[in-house]
């Protein structure tokens, strides 16, 4: 189970004749970091970064890639020496949202921390997402006891789209404190889209991937209370798959969104 | 369910002979809390560390373990490929007698002199450490470089006393050191001792489980603190494919 408080993602391109990706992005100064994982897609389905149509490479069929991250804290102490990110422990991708828990507790210095990589075959650039959760205030008092849902349901009709959340989400919601969502393709096709949320309190889910919000039966992730503004927060998708099934094609999905308060 | 918290791991070759197959006389699972049990299949394992067949015919292989001090059969006639699915291991929580413990095995006889392969999990004293609540950690990698059967770990300061809580086994093709990683599919011939204090709280121990990435729940150490210079890695065969090196990540407990 892991409480996420605040989320970013961020945009990694890894150029292969470099070996060592900076963490100077301004979403990290001053941001108690929990812990950081990436996100790639895996063959036959890709999907895009949630900040252009770009997609995200595919880890797997490239030969030899190793991604390490390196973290300094403001204090100088090197409190993540080489996390290996290949494997699951560490990445999420559009099918699997596994993951290994850690909480690094601790204020980054965006100086001195950095992804050390190695990337053997190809020489095109390689984009992946560094998720990222961090905290900025206490966390509120939890329990994971349901006091109320509601599910909507998005029709996205397109491989980029932006659906603004205030378009489908209906008053049930309004200043309801969300502590879970649970995303699902109706087709139970994989999940290619992201939720850009905004509290009302400053707290920020920015571009969470649908796929690590999946009802898996492994580990769960909660919110810190969110009071979501629904005018303000999106769905976006960022991909679309096509699956034949009986001779029928199913394409674009309807994904359901399931709030928890 | 989650794992529970272990800070002892013990191997055990247990020989068939029979159809009622005793347990060892294992001293140092003697009074000791079991948490978990596991059961290895020849495909994870093909050879035990003392380089026996394990036995592939399982699906007529039954254990009976007796809870310590009393009649009861703690658990009766369950089949050895029930004890682990995808790392969701039965939870024990009892000391069991294994002098009146056993497996019955009522197939064919032709692995008579294989051996069936249990892991015990359980509870260490001479190795655990409290768990703070908050849970803060840092994250270390590992780097072992396997020069021949018995390789041991090397001294590092950076391990001294810390609490280690995740034992991961990973694969990069190139370590973040530079060195050529063992590949996935060379580590069933591979066991790890660890030892504090010369007490060995993990004995003979298939290193394949600590690569937890496709298991629902990942093994909980109980912030065991590791002698490294007494530990070792044992391995059957001593090919180029094995004389690489071994990447492990540790997620350490950092609460001072």
């Amino acid at each position: 189970m892991r409480i996420v408080q605040n989320f970013s993602s961020i945009e990694l391109n890894f150029n292969p004749t470099d070996k060592r990706l900076p963490l100077k992005y301004e979403h990290l100064e001053n941001k108690k970091i929990q812990a950081m994982y990436l996100l790639s897609s895996i063959p036959d389905v890709t999907i895009k970064s949630p900040y252009a149509d770009k997609d995200i490479t595919d880890m797997g069929i490239l030969g030899t890639e190793d991604f390490f991250l390196n973290f300094v804290d403001i204090q100088q102490n090197e409190v993540v020496k080489n996390l290996c990110f290949n494997y699951g422990y560490f990445m999420f991708n559009c099918s699997d949202n596994n993951f290994v828990e850690y909480n690094i507790d601790r204020l980054i210095d965006i100086q001195k921390s950095y992804i050390q990589y190695m990337i053997n075959t190809g020489d095109h650039i390689r984009t992946l997402l560094l998720l990222v959760f961090y905290q900025t205030e206490n966390y509120k008092p939890f329990t994971d006891e349901i006091k109320g849902s509601a599910t909507f349901t998005i029709a996205p009709t397109a491989t980029y789209e932006d659906i603004l959340l205030k378009d489908i989400i209906s008053n049930k919601l309004a200043g309801k404190l969300v502590k879970r969502i649970i995303a699902r393709d109706t087709n139970n096709f994989d999940l290619l889209s992201y939720l850009d949320l905004y509290a009302y309190d400053g707290k920020r889910i920015e571009n969470i991937p649908t796929t690590i919000l999946k009802q898996s039966g492994q580990k769960t992730i909660y919110f810190d209370n969110l009071n979501i503004d629904w005018t303000k927060s999106y769905f976006r998708q960022r991909g679309v798959r096509e699956r034949e099934r009986d001779n029928e094609v199913f394409t674009h999905a309807n994904i359901e969104l399931t709030f928890i308060y | 369910m989650e794992n529970k918290l272990i800070s002892g791991i013990f191997g055990m070759e247990i020989i068939v002979r029979g159809t009622k197959i005793l347990f060892p006389d294992t001293p140092q699972l003697k009074g000791k809390r079991i948490k978990h049990i596991e059961f290895m299949n020849s495909s994870v394992l093909p050879k035990t560390h003392n380089d026996v067949t394990v036995v592939s015919d399982t699906s007529n292989m039954y254990v009976t373990l007796v809870n310590n001090g009393t009649s009861d059969e703690l658990i009766q006639r369950l089949n050895v490929n029930s004890f682990n699915v995808n790392g969701d291991r039965l939870f024990i929580n009892k000391i069991i007698d294994f002098n009146r413990s056993y497996i019955e095995y009522t197939g064919a006889d032709n692995q008579t002199g294989e051996a069936v392969f249990i892991l015990f999990y359980y509870d260490e004293p001479a190795a655990w450490s409290a768990i703070n609540t908050n849970n803060r950690t840092v994250i270390k990698s590992l780097e072992l470089m396997l020069t021949g059967r018995k390789t041991y770990f090397p001294y590092d300061q950076e391990f001294v006393n810390r609490k280690i809580l995740s034992l991961l086994l990973l694969f990069p093709q190139i370590s973040a050191l530079g060195s050529d990683v063992v590949n996935s599919t060379h580590i069933n011939n591979k066991f790890i001792t660890l030892s504090r204090k010369n007490v060995e709280f993990f004995s003979n121990v298939p290193i394949s489980i600590f690569w937890q990435d496709d298991n629902y729940y990942q093994l909980r150490l109980q912030g065991i603190i590791i002698d490294f210079q007494k530990s070792f890695v044992y391995s059957l065969t001593e090919t180029a494919n094995d004389k690489k090196t071994l990447f492990f990540n540790l997620i350490i407990d950092d609460n001072k």
